[in-house]
């Protein structure tokens, strides 16, 4: 994160987690410009350099260099590093500049200077003993590259090289430092001479000469009158490499700004209570600008003059944030001169949530960009609920016992209200025009939370309301950052947000669960959703339950998620609801317990209980287990393994898919061109495994597994020779769809695996996993897919009346909507009269993807994480949401809109014709009777 | 051909109605025959003597055309259904609308036709030939039809009323969390 120099301060340039470059307005947060590295190890961005000239990234463990252009974002050279990569240790590459126009580049294992021009590389040198020293820092003091690594309670080692001289190197140099370890220290070197570090063990700072010391001079810090860091491991930060003064972050909250004078530290300010700090160069003045906060929400920033510690005057200012926010986690300043010496500054601020905002005096939120959006862990889109009326409608038939009078007065007042708030609704539009037409018509996400007057609340509540089709949803988003949005479906605009400071996700599966547990069919009750997470203080379970459509926590005591006092192993949402028609949740602990959420349902649960079954995936060592549940008497409930299964040769569980526990199957069977059936195996407690392994010649191979999860038995198994992963699968229907990549023939397949009962006709009623069908006949077929994938979603619709489609989300950006007609294992190579009759297309083995079928257009969507379908009322449409950097919503029709009238349906057409219908046939009847009236008469 | 006898009844050809002899006229073959409301004369030619058992008379003939007629019409359907082929297009589907419409509608209303039977001594078997008549075209149109593909007769016709399976057992899960 930084200002962007060459433009003043009116931009700023960001790198980040998600392997991403931008440019954005520092005036309206707007990105300038945007570069998506690649997803995974490859793409992560070691380092950012900036300065006046240049915008250099190092990336994919220093192997990447790429020098930018800051103003448009294009690339201006790109270098591939001669690396000798170490798998033995996670490395993060260290880059600074050095010189004028050269740059040096840190590797656990290398160390290279490149020519910061064209990128040429000047010299690259392999560091002594880089298995056993950790080489963690580089500085560049003249001409001279100091490499600084230690070796664990041992020493550290410093290696120089000649900057210039093709990096001949000096004499290699090792100071005793018993305290060393790799997490525990904090080193930077200051004052362009000294080393200086700090660590935890002894709680010392620790300073050598950097060209020629020979033994680390330490200071421990209570000698410096600051207190001990307690548990967490104190940090340096370097102010500015040339001076003294260096900042020591103590503990998250005491920082002191230090000195280094000659050979001793001092203490030139102790800042208790401050929690971020920043430096900058205004003339010859070196100003440290700090955090601290004052009240819960309201944080003072106050700058100080680096040399003497004296507070500037009329700098200090209070900033409010948004409960929302959370506390900052990083900021970044900008000065500018304002007049007389004075100046002013900028600060951007990152906060707990994941969102990023820019702070100008006096204490001003310019903008604030919710980036917790771009790493959303867990996706629903939830009904809005109907209007009052209509609820009242529903309301007629829940009260039982009531005569035809009163139900009838009750109906005739209920569609009295009805058109009362229809001509107020007529009237308020005739008022306002269409009253959120100004917000489709901005760009970037309204923020509707914002500017809420007290008029726009009332019709807010009128807005967020069921339309006629079932159209505008509400879209619940859960974020790796613990924050939860409320997103309105037609705009993508913010409705609600709230953020759980202590809510992380499971570090194991990196999932954040969401359940919905009562929808908002079930007036009066409200809608009411639950998110399971790890609580970050205790480490044990936090459940948090709100209302999905308001945002407002449902459970009034604990609004910030209550703490579970057990860690969890596996939790899932019954399909069944207790009076309240709230769904249960079975929540299974690492000691085999079951939680029922809620606890009163636990008798509810007791005559279902022998139908009831949890499985468990272990993807690191391929084994899967399934638990019945038992009850243990005094109201526990306790889970029992009943199968197991270990996958053989070291495999590991790359990929998982289940089937969306709300589906409906339409259709039983298909029918075949001769008019038979072929009846569907639809066993909803399948779920696909992916696992991945290397077989006896070293070759890796993918296997697929088809599990029934209540007995444990093997349905299907598939081996996909010389094949890896990444797999994106889906499974829905009777069908599982995967890709994944060939790596004999070097390219991306996608195979298809359908699963069928046979065409006796059914004797049951009933699926049961126990007393299962016999064991269904397994087609398949892949195809070469000349795409790379980033995911795979399934269209969803209200009855599942109308085809399938498949969303694939192309790593190109494109999302591509795909109908499942094209991947059928039925595909005949020579097709007969009957298959034609059927309409299955001949076989293909390239799957073509039309440019029609790109549902995005131009807008790309990149950094996909995955993609959520939903039903909408109408059975033709079903509601895409694709999640990642980018997040991208729009309705598809897998059968095109065969129940909506199209655009161009000619009303006035169809009118006319029956209107002249209606009247030729009343003129001939009179003429008819005319002329049998003549007829008589003659 | 046998003398009439004054008193006999007789049917006049030429005006269809029946009579009854006087007497025998001069002229050869010539009778005086008294009709409801007056007396003609008419050559023995036009006078068909009724009640004899020997040849049947003229309402027996057409009860029997009656009965008779559905019979007669099956060759002529089975060659409009060979000519309307089987594919489905809204002509041959009227055609044979029409070929299963029109006998169920002469079964519907049998009970009239049924009525101009009654006469007849030989209702019974009329009655039995005309229902086989109808039977036999209501057949042939159930035949046209399934043929056509328009009989619900395979499994693939009742799937949609196929109720999805419930579900006995419910397992939940997935990766360690």
């Amino acid at each position: 994160m930084a200002f962007d120099q060459t433009s003043a301060g009116r931009r700023v340039l960001v790198a980040t987690e998600s392997n991403v470059l931008a440019s954005l307005h520092a005036r309206t947060g707007e990105i300038a410009w945007r570069q998506v590295f690649r997803s995974g190890a490859g793409g992560k961005i070691d380092a950012m350099l900036h300065n006046e000239s240049y915008l250099i990234t190092v990336s994919g463990n220093g192997k990447i260099l790429r020098s930018w252009d800051a103003g448009t974002g294009s690339l201006v050279w790109e270098e591939v590093a001669a690396v000798t990569e170490s798998t033995s240790k996670p490395s993060h590459a260290q880059a600074v500049f050095a010189g004028q126009d050269m740059m040096a580049v840190l590797t656990s294992s290398n160390v290279y200077v490149h020519s910061l021009k064209d990128g040429t590389s000047l010299w690259s040198k392999e560091l002594p003993n880089s298995e056993s020293v950790n080489y963690q820092w580089i500085h560049c003091g003249g001409d001279v590259i100091y490499v600084i690594g230690l070796v664990e309670n041992s020493h550290i080692s410093i290696v120089s090289y000649q900057l210039n001289n093709d990096g001949e190197p000096n004499p290699q140099r090792s100071l005793p430092a018993a305290w060393a370890s790799v997490t525990g220290v904090s080193c930077i070197v200051v004052g362009n001479s000294n080393l200086v570090c700090v660590e935890s063990l002894t709680n010392s700072l620790h300073s050598v000469v950097l060209k020629e010391g020979a033994s680390f001079i330490s200071s421990p810090v209570i000698a410096l009158g600051l207190p001990e860091a307690e548990t967490e491991t104190p940090k340096l930060t370097a102010l500015n490499p040339v001076r003294a003064e260096f900042t020591l972050h103590l503990t998250p909250t005491h920082t002191a700004l230090m000195r280094q004078e000659g050979n001793s530290i001092k203490v030139v300010l102790d800042l208790p209570k401050v929690i971020l700090t920043g430096a900058a160069t205004f003339g010859s003045q070196e100003v440290i600008l700090t955090l601290e906060p004052k009240t819960q929400l309201v944080y003072v920033i106050s700058c100080f003059d680096a040399k003497t510690g004296v507070k500037i005057k009329d700098t200090k200012q209070l900033v409010a944030l948004p409960l929302h926010n959370g506390s900052p986690t990083q900021m970044k300043e900008f000065l500018f001169s304002k007049k007389e010496s004075q100046f002013g500054y900028r600060i951007l601020l990152q906060t707990q949530d994941y969102s990023l905002s820019l702070i100008q005096q006096p204490g001003k939120i310019v903008w604030s960009r919710e980036e917790a959006l771009s790493r959303i862990l867990s996706v629903e889109m939830v009904d809005l609920p109907v209007t009052d009326t209509e609820a009242k409608f529903e309301d007629e038939f829940g009260h039982q016992g009531d005569d035809v009078i009163s139900m009838f007065l009750r109906r005739l007042t209920t569609q009295f209200a009805q058109i009362q708030t229809y001509i107020m609704s007529l009237k308020r539009r005739m008022r306002h025009g269409h009253h959120h037409e100004h917000l489709t018509a901005e760009d970037s996400k309204p923020d509707r939370t914002n500017n809420a007057n007290d008029d726009d609340d009332d019709d807010d509540d009128e807005y967020l309301r069921r339309d006629q089709f079932n159209l505008h949803k509400m879209i619940i988003a859960v974020c790796e950052s613990g924050k939860l949005y409320g997103l309105d479906s037609e705009d993508g605009s913010i409705i609600w947000r709230q953020f759980i400071p202590n809510l992380q996700y499971f570090e194991r599966s990196k999932t954040l669960p969401l359940f919905i547990q009562r929808t908002t069919a079930h007036f009066p009750h409200p809608p009411q959703a639950a998110i399971v997470g790890r609580d970050k203080i205790s480490g044990q379970t936090l459940m948090y339950s709100f209302n999905p459509i308001t945002g407002k926590p449902s459970d009034v005591k604990n609004p910030l998620g209550k703490v579970l006092n057990y860690q969890l192993q596996q939790v899932t949402l019954l399909p069944l609801m207790d009076q309240e028609f709230l769904k249960i949740m079975i929540l299974m602990d690492t000691e085999y317990k079951i939680h029922v959420i809620p606890a009163e349902a636990k008798s509810l649960l007791q005559e279902k209980l022998s139908s009831l079954f949890l499985f468990t995936a272990n993807a690191s060592d391929g084994s899967l287990a399934g638990y019945a549940l038992v009850d243990v008497g005094n109201e526990h409930l306790h889970s029992e393994m009943v199968w197991n299964v270990q996958l053989p040769d070291d495999q590991r569980i790359i990929s998982i898919a289940a089937k969306r526990p709300t589906e409906h199957v339409h259709s039983q069977g298909r029918v075949l061109g001769d008019r038979s059936v072929l009846y569907r195996y639809l066993n909803p407690n399948l779920v696909a495994i992916a696992a991945e392994g290397i077989d006896t010649a070293g070759k890796q191979f993918l296997n697929m597994y088809l599990v029934d999860t209540v007995t444990g038995s093997l349905v299907f198994t598939a081996n996909h020779k010389k094949s890896t992963g990444p797999v994106h699968m889906v499974q829905s229907e009777n069908w599982i769809v995967y890709e994944y990549w060939n790596s004999r023939h070097r390219r991306h397949e996608v195979t298809v695996l359908e699963l069928y009962e046979g065409t006796k006709d059914r004797n049951s009623t009933v699926f049961s996993s126990l007393d299962p069908p016999e064991p269904p006949i397994v087609m398949r077929q892949s195809y070469i897919l000349p795409y790379a994938l980033q995911d795979i979603g399934v269209t969803s619709t209200e009855k599942g009346i109308t085809n399938k489609a498949l969303i694939f989300c192309l790593q190109s950006g494109g999302v591509v909507h795909f109908p499942k007609a094209y991947l059928d294992p039925r595909r005949p190579l020579v097709p007969t009269t009957l298959h034609k009759e059927e309409g299955i297309i001949p076989y293909l083995p390239e799957l073509p993807i039309s440019t029609e079928a790109y549902i995005n257009y131009n807008k790309t969507v990149l950094g996909v994480r995955g993609v959520q379908t939903a039903p909408a009322g109408l059975e033709s449409t079903s509601l895409v949401l694709v999640y990642g950097l980018d997040l991208f919503y729009t309705r598809v029709f897998p059968s095109k809109m065969f129940d909506v009238l199209k655009d161009d349906f000619d009303y006035y057409l169809i009118i006319t014709v029956v209107i002249g219908l209606l009247a030729a046939s009343v003129i001939t009847q009179k003429l008819a009777s005319m002329k049998t009236l003549k007829k008589a008469w003659r | 051909m046998p003398e009439l006898k004054p008193g006999a009844k007789v049917l006049v050809k030429d005006m269809q109605s029946h009579g009854e002899v006087v007497h025998k006229l001069r002229e050869p073959r010539s009778y005086e025959v008294a009709m409801p409301h007056r007396v003609i004369r008419r050559n023995k030619k036009y006078l068909a003597p009724c009640g004899h058992e020997d040849d049947l008379p003229p309402q027996i003939e057409k009860s029997w055309d009656v009965a008779l007629g559905p019979l007669k019409q099956l060759p002529m359907n089975l060659f409009i259904m060979w000519m309307a082929g089987n594919s489905i297009s809204i002509f041959p589907i009227m055609m044979v609308g029409m070929m299963l419409w029109r006998p169920v509608q002469a079964l519907l209303s049998i009970q009239n036709t049924f009525k101009l039977l009654e006469d007849s001594p030989q209702s019974l078997v009329q009655k039995f030939v005309y229902f086989l008549g109808n039977i036999g075209g209501v057949g042939l149109a159930a035949y046209k039809c399934s043929s056509m593909g328009l009989l619900p007769t395979h499994a693939s016709d009742w799937i949609s009323f196929l109720e999805p399976q419930e579900r006995v057992e419910y397992a939940g899960g997935g990766l360690l969390l």
